[in-house]
């Protein structure tokens, strides 16, 4: 039996978060949830996370300015990179691009289905405990 | 004194967030008490162990779909009112079935929050809560 993950999601819609949380309590998931992006960094150093599910726009700090300060976190502490994956409202051309140069590792566009989600966090959990 | 009844029961059972978003608030907002279920599976499990006013059914789903979840429901002898929200056409023979078994509204995706509320409220006095 494989250890329970441990995701962060963050993300500022309810519902969104209520779907998430369900889905991730169901598969066996432990998570925690940030409202915004200032919530997603407190949590960040505060626990290891194996996988951070980011919405790309969020209130106060959005995924993106989240994302290349949680790099640059790991850089200066020389900490392992935790996967990224973005979840963004509408996959306009070049968003995909603005993800991966702000320093996440992969990209869900909505309307994305629960399958696709877990889909990228099988991938992304699975290959990091592959590196090991 | 106004008799307190018991909140009205929904289900809402989908596999897009964004589909579930809308019907969420606005059953949520109506003060339903609103569950979820991501799947037909999930959704059978939660119709056995608690009863539920209204069902929010989508059609094409992975797992159990929403024609097998009616015709297992049915199988297990829960009784259900069903509305169908779906993004797809129902042929003519799934329709039929569909209103044997409990479905009281057809909603095409993506409707309207304005119409979602009112098309409730007609549940609702149609079903007397």
């Amino acid at each position: 039996m494989k250890a329970p993950s441990h995701i962060l999601i963050a993300e500022d819609n309810e519902v969104n978060q209520k779907v998430l949380k369900y889905m991730l309590s169901r598969d066996g998931h432990a998570f925690e949830i940030a409202s915004d992006g200032i919530e997603a960094l407190k949590k960040i150093s505060e626990h290891r996370f194996d996988l951070i599910l980011m919405d790309c726009q969020m209130p106060n700090l959005d995924g993106l300015e989240a994302t290349q300060r949680i790099r640059s976190m790991e850089a200066d502490a020389k900490t392992d990179r935790t996967p990224i994956v973005a979840l963004t409202a509408n996959a306009m051309v070049g968003d995909r691009e603005k993800c991966l140069a702000a320093g996440m590792d992969d990209f869900l566009a909505k309307p994305f289905k629960v399958e696709e989600i877990r889909q990228k966090i099988s991938i992304w959990i699975k290959s990091k405990g592959e590196e090991r | 004194m106004k008799k307190s009844k018991r909140s009205f029961r929904v289900l809402i059972v989908d596999d897009c967030p964004d589909d579930i978003s809308r019907p969420y608030m606005l059953t949520s907002q109506l003060g339903c008490e609103v569950a979820l279920a991501l799947d037909g599976r999930q959704a059978l499990s939660s119709i056995i162990t608690s009863k539920f006013d209204l069902v929010i059914l989508d059609w094409n789903m992975p797992v159990m779909s929403g024609s097998d979840f009616l015709l297992s429901a049915r199988e297990q002898g829960v009784g259900l009112n069903v509305v169908v929200h779906s993004g797809s056409r129902l042929s003519r023979e799934e329709l039929d079935a569909a209103s044997d078994y409990g479905v009281v509204d057809f909603w095409p995706k993506p409707m309207g929050p304005v119409e979602i509320l009112k098309r409730i409220k007609t549940i609702r006095e149609r079903l007397g809560r």
